[in-house]
C-alpha cells in the first residue's frame, strides 16, 4: 500500500530535513537580529522610506510595508522577499526531478516500470508524497518563527504566520507542478532543471519590468510572482482570493498535463 | 501450443529512424526464444516495447492475452524482467530493493533461496556492488516471484563463466518448470546452450525465425591450418566451404555446416598446426543477411 509514496518519503527525509533546517537557521538569525534593529527602526524606516520605490519594486518588496517596527515586517522584507522562495524554489524543483527525470536520467526507470503497477499510481503517489514534503517545509520554515520568538521572548501575531503559509504554500505547490512537468517531459535532469530554473527567472524578470514600465504592466498576469507577495502576506495578512484561485488551478492545470504526459511518454530512453 | 507472446506488425519510429519496421513473432509457452542481431537492429527497441516501458508506432504486443500498451499491469505480475546492464537505486541496500518489489507484488516465499543460491550479501548497498553481485541482485529481483516469464536483455554480459554457468542452470530449472524465456544475446554459445528456437532482427526487420537444430547447420567454423607438404587450396572447395584464404604454409578456410569432408582432405596432408574456431555470431548474421538481401 502507497509503497512509491513511503519509499519516495524515506528517499527524500535528508533533503527535507537540510531545507528545514537551513530555514531554521536563517530565521534564528533574523530573530536575533530584530531587537537590535527594532530599537533603531525609526531611523531606519526612514532611510528606507527616502529610497526610490523602483528599487523596492525591483526587489519584489512593498515599499508601503517597509517597516523594522514589528518583526512580521521586518521578516518580510528579510526572508519572505527573496530569501525564502530560493529555498522553497530549489527544494521543489528537486523533488519534482525524483518524480521521472531522474529516473530516466539513471536508467532506473526500467526497473521501476517493469513492476506490476500502472503510470497512474505511480505518479500520483510520488506526486502527493512530494506535496506532503512541501507543505512540511512551508509549516516549518514559516512557523518554526512561533518557537524563535518565544525563545527570544519577542511579539508576534499568528494569524499572519497563518496566511503566509497559506499563501507561500499555493506558490510552491504551482512551482512544484512547474517542474513536475519539465520532470515528465525530459530524459535528462539538467535539462529539467534549467527549463524549471529559466522559466521561473523568466516569470520574476517579467514582474520586476512590469513592475517597473506601465506599458507592459498587463504582462505581470503570466508571471507567478504577481500572485505571491511575501509583504502583504506577512507583515499586512493579506491574500487576496484570486491569487488562491490562480496558483491552485494553475497547479492542477499543470498537474494533470503532467500526468497525461507520464502516460504517454516513452519511459525508456 | 498457446501463444504467451504474439507481436503483430509491430512497427517503433523515433522522428525518422525507422527502429522497428513491422515484425510479427510469437512465442509458445515454455520455450526459450533467442532474439539476435547486431547493435542497432532494433532489439532492445522490441524489448522496451514488450514490457510496456514504450509504446508501439504501428502495431500490437500481447503477453499473456493483455494487450502491453493499455493492459501491462495485470502480465507484469507474471513477468521477471532482467537488463544486461542492471541499473537499481544507488543509496538501497540489497534488502530495500527486494522489499519494495514484494511491496508492490507480494511477499516472495523464495527469497532465502535466491540469496543463497547466488551466494548474495543482501545489506550492502547497491553502489558498493561488484558488477557481477549487482547482476546477481537483477537476477533475485527477476526470479523472486516464480514468473511464467523471463525476459532479459543480455542477462550474462560482463560477468564471469562460474556466474554465467549458475544463470545458465537457473534458466533451465525454470524452462523445466514450464517458464517461457525471452532473451536476446549476442553470446553465440550461450544461445546455442540454452534456446529452443532464435529470431533474428536485422534493421528492424527479422530475417529469420529458426529451430536451433537448423542455426547449427548454418554455423560457421573458421579452420586455421599450416601444412608440412605441398597443397592447393581448390582443394579445399567442397560442399559447405564458403571461403578459402591462402596465408604463410598455410589456409584458412571457412566452413558452413558439415566440417567432415575437409578435415578428409586434411587427413591426406602432413599438417604442422591446425585450429578450429567458431565463427563469429557476427559471421553467421552476415550469411542470413546476405541471404535476405
Amino acid at each position: 500500500m502507497f509503497v512509491f509514496a513511503t519509499r519516495m518519503l524515506r528517499d527524500k527525509w535528508k533533503s527535507f530535513a537540510i531545507y528545514c533546517i537551513s530555514a531554521l537557521c536563517f530565521l534564528e538569525m533574523y530573530v536575533a537580529l530584530f531587537p537590535t534593529i527594532s530599537k533603531q527602526s525609526g531611523q531606519l524606516d526612514s532611510l528606507l522610506k527616502n529610497l526610490p520605490p523602483e528599487m523596492f519594486k525591483a526587489m519584489g518588496i512593498d515599499h508601503s510595508a517597509l517597516s523594522f517596527g514589528n518583526m512580521e515586517s521586518f521578516l518580510s522584507t528579510e526572508y519572505m522577499s527573496f530569501l525564502w522562495p530560493i529555498l522553497a524554489i530549489i527544494f521543489a524543483i528537486t523533488i519534482a526531478n525524483y518524480i521521472s527525470v531522474n529516473e530516466i536520467d539513471k536508467g532506473t526507470i526500467e526497473t521501476l516500470s517493469s513492476l506490476p503497477a500502472n503510470r497512474f499510481r505511480i505518479f500520483i503517489e510520488r506526486y502527493a508524497a512530494g506535496l506532503l514534503l512541501l507543505f512540511g517545509f512551508c509549516i516549518v520554515s514559516i512557523f518554526g518563527v512561533v518557537p524563535l520568538a518565544m525563545i527570544h521572548g519577542l511579539d508576534y501575531v499568528f494569524v499572519n504566520y497563518l496566511t503566509t503559509a497559506i499563501g507561500s504554500f499555493f506558490f510552491i505547490w504551482v512551482v512544484y507542478s512547474l517542474a513536475t512537468l519539465f520532470s515528465v517531459i525530459f530524459s535528462e535532469k539538467g535539462r529539467a532543471t534549467m527549463f524549471s530554473g529559466g522559466i521561473l527567472i523568466f516569470m520574476y524578470v517579467i514582474q520586476i519590468v512590469t513592475s517597473l514600465n506601465e506599458n507592459v504592466k498587463n504582462l505581470k498576469y503570466i508571471s507567478f510572482f504577481n500572485y505571491f507577495n511575501g509583504s502583504d502576506l506577512l507583515s499586512k495578512n493579506i491574500y487576496p482570493e484570486y491569487s488562491l484561485l490562480v496558483l491552485g488551478g494553475s497547479a492542477l492545470i499543470i498537474s494533470i498535463l503532467a500526468l497525461l504526459w507520464f502516460q504517454r511518454r516513452d519511459l525508456s530512453v | 501450443m498457446t501463444n504467451v507472446i504474439i507481436i503483430k506488425d509491430f512497427k517503433k519510429v523515433f522522428g525518422k529512424l525507422h527502429a522497428v519496421d513491422g515484425i510479427n513473432l510469437d512465442v509458445k509457452k515454455g520455450e526459450i526464444l533467442g532474439f539476435l542481431g547486431p547493435n542497432g537492429a532494433g532489439k532492445s527497441t522490441t524489448i522496451r516495447c514488450l514490457m510496456g516501458f514504450n509504446k508501439p508506432t504501428e502495431g500490437s504486443i500481447s503477453i499473456f492475452g493483455y494487450n502491453m500498451t493499455t493492459d501491462s499491469v495485470k502480465a507484469k505480475q507474471d513477468i521477471g524482467y532482467l537488463p544486461g546492464n542492471v541499473k537499481l537505486y544507488d543509496t538501497w541496500s540489497g534488502w530495500d530493493h527486494i522489499r519494495f518489489f514484494e511491496g508492490v507484488r507480494g511477499k516472495s516465499a523464495n527469497i532465502n533461496n535466491l540469496i543463497e543460491r547466488f551466494d548474495f550479501n543482501p545489506n550492502a548497498k547497491f553502489r558498493h556492488l561488484s558488477s557481477g553481485n549487482k547482476q546477481k541482485l537483477g537476477l533475485i529481483l527477476s526470479l523472486m516471484h516464480e514468473p511464467k516469464l523471463l525476459v532479459m536483455d543480455e542477462p550474462t554480459v560482463g560477468l564471469d563463466p562460474l556466474l554465467q554457468n549458475e544463470i545458465y542452470k537457473v534458466l533451465m530449472e525454470m524452462r523445466d518448470k514450464g517458464t517461457t524465456i525471452f532473451i536476446s544475446s549476442h553470446n553465440l554459445p550461450e544461445v546455442e546452450r540454452l534456446c529452443d528456437r532464435v529470431a533474428i532482427i536485422k534493421e528492424g526487420k527479422l530475417v529469420a525465425v529458426e529451430n536451433i537444430k537448423t542455426l547449427g547447420e548454418k554455423k560457421l567454423h573458421k579452420i586455421e591450418v599450416r601444412f608440412g607438404d605441398k597443397f592447393k587450396p581448390s582443394e579445399f572447395m567442397k560442399d559447405g566451404v564458403e571461403k578459402v584464404d591462402e596465408v604463410a604454409d598455410g589456409l584458412i578456410i571457412t566452413v558452413g555446416g558439415d566440417l567432415n569432408p575437409v578435415l578428409r582432405t586434411l587427413a591426406t596432408h602432413k599438417i604442422i598446426d591446425l585450429e578450429i574456431t567458431h565463427a563469429s555470431l557476427e559471421d553467421v548474421f552476415m550469411k542470413f543477411y546476405e541471404r535476405s538481401e
